[in-house]
Order: structure tokens, then C-alpha cells, then sequence
């Protein structure tokens, strides 16, 4: 259905012009198909990242590279057309439908201005479908559940078509079956992703890899079954980090206290 | 296009709020201190486009009536409808605002100081259009004021920009009351009327420019529908769809102040029609600004042109500021909007 991206991080850092150093000088590459999950305090420089990452920012310091390619070097639209992002936003309530907010992905591919491009109804159409948002299409974005507003920003996202898929505390307000259900999705689409996640077992069981940040800098990278340890939680989150096996399953789980 | 696709259903709406425009302005061609009868009216209106035979038998008046009085100031009515419920539905979505509407730029308070300042203290300096030129180029100061005071306070965001908007509103009100305080007791009088807005000086030489303001304002609106709805999600959102957030936003409160400015100029300041139009069409037709672009502008010519018919008839031969009227009807749906706003819509 579509290809998934390299992302490579080269020395990214960023502050607000004349104030303190948000990100340090940051580092990492994910291959194709990869998700990568960001985890740390609050305040530790994790949407400052996804946001060098989705382009909103630009770094003051070191590149960002999309199949070997700056995303400052080309325009807005073509990264737009390689990179989607689901972020914490919510769309302002203007009675627009859910296929209506869907079919927003496809901006970036118009080719005649205030027209649609040849592809949008079928990539629309599939995506509603992959999402089970068919039969909401019609209805307005305030008559929906928080899980089902999720998927609607998701299927948006997914209406670009990206390569590459940020997503900014995807799981936030939604209950747990919600929570897994989401992640799931992202899971078996195949495209790289880069996450922010705050349950830290959720990240260790839904990423392949692991960027753990605190202050602005990186404390750790690496397999995300190995990576994460309870010294390094403990000392990233300032907690008493235990690890425990699960009942059940192979997996081990952290548990924690102040 | 098939039946039910979005463009047909946007030909419908299109088709059916021109044939109400239409029928509106023949209706207001009609009616009026001197009533003239409507097929007199056709005949009138026929002669003059070069499309029928002059009759004998007008009652003397009613040609200049229809002609020269009525069909300018009806179509101005419509010019200006038009223009404010553009304005108010672009900036609705630039601002993720529902309130906001032409006033929020500080326009209408920068315009009414222009024309406080021509009334009241420079006089005819411009000639007889001194009062519209400085209505006009206080309503484009207005907007540069807001622009520049959001870089200032590097408050670019959508809400940034409103509060902007309401503060040096606020400032060059207190302005123009300070003048209209120092000036003149009767000449003061002649602002209020001016503020409250009204269409009785339009003569159709007067027409070009609305019409010219209104043509491309609503091209560029329409041509940018797309990015409008991308930036009702949100401006980081907008900005990961390849849209320039910052730039789309001031362009269409640029666009918003020329477009408002000229309508100002000829009409005074009128309220409510750049709020309330917007809503009204996305009842009709939905969010998409494709759609709401286009039918907020017929449903804003018609609504003014109403709200004219009765300013004017109301109290004939007297001529009721419009504003009163606009303020009227906007304020009492307001109401009915907040009433409804949690009820699905009509399609």
C-alpha cells in the first residue's frame, strides 16, 4: 500500500530564539518500518522533538532527513506528502463531516487549486473502511466518542498516504481497550512511526525501538527489549523503578514508586 | 456531476439562492414609498437593459425611481451582504473563531475614526469622497495595526490574533469618541447615523469598486477553501498538510480588511451579517468551506437586501439606519443559534 521511511535525526537541537536550550543535540536513526517510541518526564523535550521531526519547527542546530533527504531542503507540501502527524489538537467545531475532516489528507495532493487529485475518493473510501469509520461519515465531529474522534485524526493522517507517521500521545483520554486498539492499527500499517507514549510498558510493548529523553537530552537509545531497565527509569523519571515478570506472558513489566 | 456528490449539491444551493436573489431584488424594484407595480418594474428594468420597448404609459417618476434609486442601492445592498459574510466565514476559520466576524479586526472601529476624522474635523479636504477614503484607509491602518501589534506580542496563533484584534478595537474607539467628544455637538449626529450603517447614498457609479473588492476577494477565499477547512484542525496540524499557517492567516486578514474597507466606505458600519451569514450557510451545506464561501456570499447579498427593504420601508418615507435592523435580527438568532447548536444540522 506504501512504502515506509528512513529517519535520521543528525545532531537536531533547538531553543526558542534567545531563551534556554529545549533539545540538546539529538541523534538517532529509525529504519524502514520501525516504530519508535519516545519516552520521559514532562518537559524533558519530546514534542519539541516530534515537532522537528513533523516540520513544524525548524532546528537551530543539526538536520532532519527523510530517505537520505533534509526536510528543509524541499517545501512544506512535499514533506507533507512523505510525513503525517497525529497531534493533541482538536479540530475546531465548524460542522465539517468526519469524511469531510478525512479528506483533509489529501491537501497535500492537490494538483488543480481547489480541486481533488484522481486518488483522493478511493483513498478516502479505503481509509474510512481500515478504520471502521464508514458508517460515521456523515456525522459531525462533536457527535463522536473520544475513541472514535481518535480514529477519525488517525484516518486523516493516514489519508496522506505517509511514510513516515508522528503521533503525539496517540493514547491520551482514551480507555484502555481504546488505547490498544489504536496502537494495534498503527501496528499493522507497516510504516515507520515515531510515538510519544507515557506508559512506558505500552512502549516497550509497541515499539521496536526506544529514545528515552530527560532535560533536553538523550539518556538512552536502543531495541526496545532492551533498552529500557529500572535504573535507567529510575533515573529518568526520578522514581523507584521495579521490574516484574508478567503473569501470564513472557513479557516483564515495570512497575513504580515515589 | 452525479446527484448527491458535493459539487452538485453545491450547484443546488447555488441555484436555488441566486433564483431567491434574484426574485429578492425584483421584489425590492417593487416595493418602497411609491410603490410601483411588478410588471411595470420588469418593463422598466427590460427598457433600460436595451431589452424592450419604453411603454407610454410609466406614471412620471417611476423609471428614475426603479432605475437610478432603487436597482443601484438594491444591489449595493447586495455587494455589501456579500462582502461582510465572506469576510466573517474566512475568518471564522483562520481564527477557529465562531464569534468572529469583520468587527474582530478592529476594521469597523478603524473605519468609523476615519470617518469621525472627515466629519468632524478635516472636512471635504479629499472632496466628496473624503468621508469613504478615510473610512477606508482607517479600516486598512486598523488591520496593519493588528498585524503588526500580534508580531510585537508574537501572539501570531489564532486566539493571539483575536485578542489583538479586540484590544486596538478598543483603542481607536476610545479614539474616535475622544474626537467625536471635542467636536461638534450637531455634526456628531451626522457619525452616529454613518456608524450605524445604510445604504441610501449608493448611485450606480458607486458600484464598481464593491463589486470589483467582492470578486476577488471571494476568488482568492475560494481558491484557498481547502486550506481554510485544514486550518479549522489546527494550526500545527495545518502546517504537517504543507500548509503556510502564519502566511494564510494574515493574507486573509488582509484580503478580510481591503474587501470590509470598501464595503465600509459605501455603507457605513454594519453589523452582524459577517457573524451570522456563515452560520446560516453551514446549516444549509455543511462546513466545507468550498461550499460555505460561495453560499454565504448569495445568503448575505439576500439577507441585506431584506434588512435594506425594510430599513427603508419601515418608517417610510423615513430611512431607519440598517445597522438597527441587522442588529435586531442578528442579536434575536444569535440566541436561537446557541439554542440549537447542539442539534444536527439540516443536511
Amino acid at each position: 500500500m506504501r512504502m515506509a521511511a528512513v529517519l535520521e535525526v543528525e545532531e537536531a537541537g533547538w531553543n526558542p530564539p534567545g531563551l534556554p536550550t529545549v533539545l540538546h543535540p539529538t541523534s538517532f536513526a529509525v529504519g524502514p518500518g520501525e516504530r519508535l517510541a519516545i519516552v520521559g518526564p514532562n518537559g524533558a523535550g519530546k514534542t519539541t522533538l516530534l515537532r522537528l521531526i513533523y516540520r513544524f519547527l525548524r532546528p537551530v542546530s543539526g538536520r532532519i532527513l527523510i530517505d537520505g533527504t533534509d526536510i528543509w531542503s524541499v517545501g512544506s507540501g512535499q514533506v507533507a506528502r512523505s510525513i503525517a502527524a497525529v497531534l493533541q489538537e482538536q479540530p475546531a467545531e465548524f460542522a465539517l463531516t468526519v469524511t469531510e475532516i478525512v479528506a483533509l489528507g489529501r491537501v497535500p495532493f492537490r494538483r488543480t487549486i481547489a480541486g481533488r487529485d484522481a486518488a483522493a475518493g478511493g483513498v478516502i473510501d479505503s481509509v474510512l473502511h481500515r478504520l471502521q469509520l464508514t458508517r460515521l461519515g456523515r456525522r459531525t465531529l462533536s457527535t463522536l466518542s473520544g475513541g472514535e474522534r481518535q480514529r477519525v485524526m488517525l484516518a486523516r493522517a493516514l489519508a496522506q498516504e505517509p511514510k513516515l507517521l508522528v503521533l503525539d500521545e496517540p493514547t491520551n483520554h482514551l480507555d484502555i481497550r481504546h488505547q490498544l486498539e489504536l496502537l494495534e492499527c498503527v501496528r499493522s500499517l507497516g510504516v515507520t512511526v515515531v510515538c510519544s507514549l507515557h506508559d512506558l510498558n505500552m512502549a516497550a510493548d509497541f515499539a521496536t525501538k526506544i529514545l528515552v529523553l530527560r532535560g533536553g537530552r538523550t539518556l538512552a537509545f536502543g531495541d526496545s527489549s532492551t533498552v529500557l531497565n529500572a535504573d535507567l527509569i529510575s533515573r529518568a523519571f526520578s522514581v523507584r523503578a521495579h521490574r516484574s515478570q508478567g503473569v501470564g506472558s513472557a513479557q516483564s513489566h515495570f512497575t513504580f514508586q515515589l | 456531476m452525479a446527484l448527491g456528490t458535493p459539487g452538485s449539491k453545491l450547484a443546488v444551493a447555488l441555484a436555488a439562492a441566486l433564483l431567491v436573489a434574484m426574485g429578492s431584488i425584483w421584489i425590492s424594484l417593487v416595493l418602497g414609498a411609491v410603490p410601483v407595480p411588478p410588471g411595470t418594474v420588469g418593463e422598466i428594468v427590460l427598457h433600460r437593459l436595451g431589452l424592450g420597448e419604453p411603454a407610454a404609459e410609466w406614471p412620471h417618476g417611476h423609471e428614475p425611481i426603479v432605475w437610478d434609486v432603487r436597482l443601484p442601492r438594491s444591489l449595493l445592498a447586495c455587494l455589501v451582504g456579500s462582502g461582510l459574510a465572506v469576510v466573517g466565514a474566512s475568518l471564522q476559520s483562520v481564527t477557529r473563531n465562531p464569534l468572529a466576524d469583520p468587527h474582530l479586526l478592529g476594521i469597523s472601529s478603524g473605519s468609523a475614526l476615519g470617518a469621525v476624522v472627515a466629519l468632524l474635523h478635516v472636512g471635504q479636504v479629499l472632496g466628496p469622497f473624503t468621508v469613504p477614503i478615510l473610512a477606508f484607509a482607517g479600516a486598512l491602518l486598523a488591520t496593519a495595526i493588528v498585524l503588526a501589534a500580534s508580531r510585537f506580542t508574537a501572539s501570531a496563533s489564532a486566539s493571539g490574533l483575536v485578542l489583538t484584534g479586540v484590544a486596538i478595537s478598543f483603542v481607536l474607539m476610545a479614539a474616535s469618541n475622544l474626537l467625536i467628544y471635542l467636536g461638534e455637538a450637531r455634526a456628531a449626529h451626522t457619525v452616529v447615523f454613518w456608524m450605524l450603517g445604510g445604504l441610501g447614498l449608493a448611485q450606480w457609479q458607486h458600484l464598481a469598486f464593491p463589486a470589483l473588492a467582492l470578486a476577488f476577494a471571494t476568488a482568492f477565499l475560494w481558491v484557498n477553501a481547502g486550506a481554510l477547512n485544514a486550518l479549522t484542525a489546527g494550526d500545527e496540524t495545518a502546517a504537517t498538510l504543507g500548509i503556510r499557517v502564519v502566511r494564510l492567516r494574515y493574507l486573509t486578514f488582509a484580503v478580510g480588511a481591503l474587501l470590509t474597507g470598501v464595503m465600509v466606505a459605501y455603507s457605513g458600519v454594519i453589523g452582524f451579517v459577517g457573524l451570522m451569514i456563515p452560520h446560516v450557510a453551514r446549516m444549509f451545506v455543511g462546513g466545507d468551506n468550498f461550499r460555505v464561501i460561495p453560499v454565504s456570499a448569495l445568503l448575505g447579498g439576500i439577507f441585506l437586501l431584506w434588512a435594506d427593504v425594510a430599513a427603508r420601508t419601515a418608517l417610510a418615507p423615513g430611512d431607519i439606519p440598517i445597522g438597527i435592523i441587522t442588529g435586531l435580527v442578528g442579536g434575536s438568532f444569535f440566541i436561537w443559534l446557541l439554542r440549537n447548536r447542539s442539534q444536527p444540522r439540516v443536511w
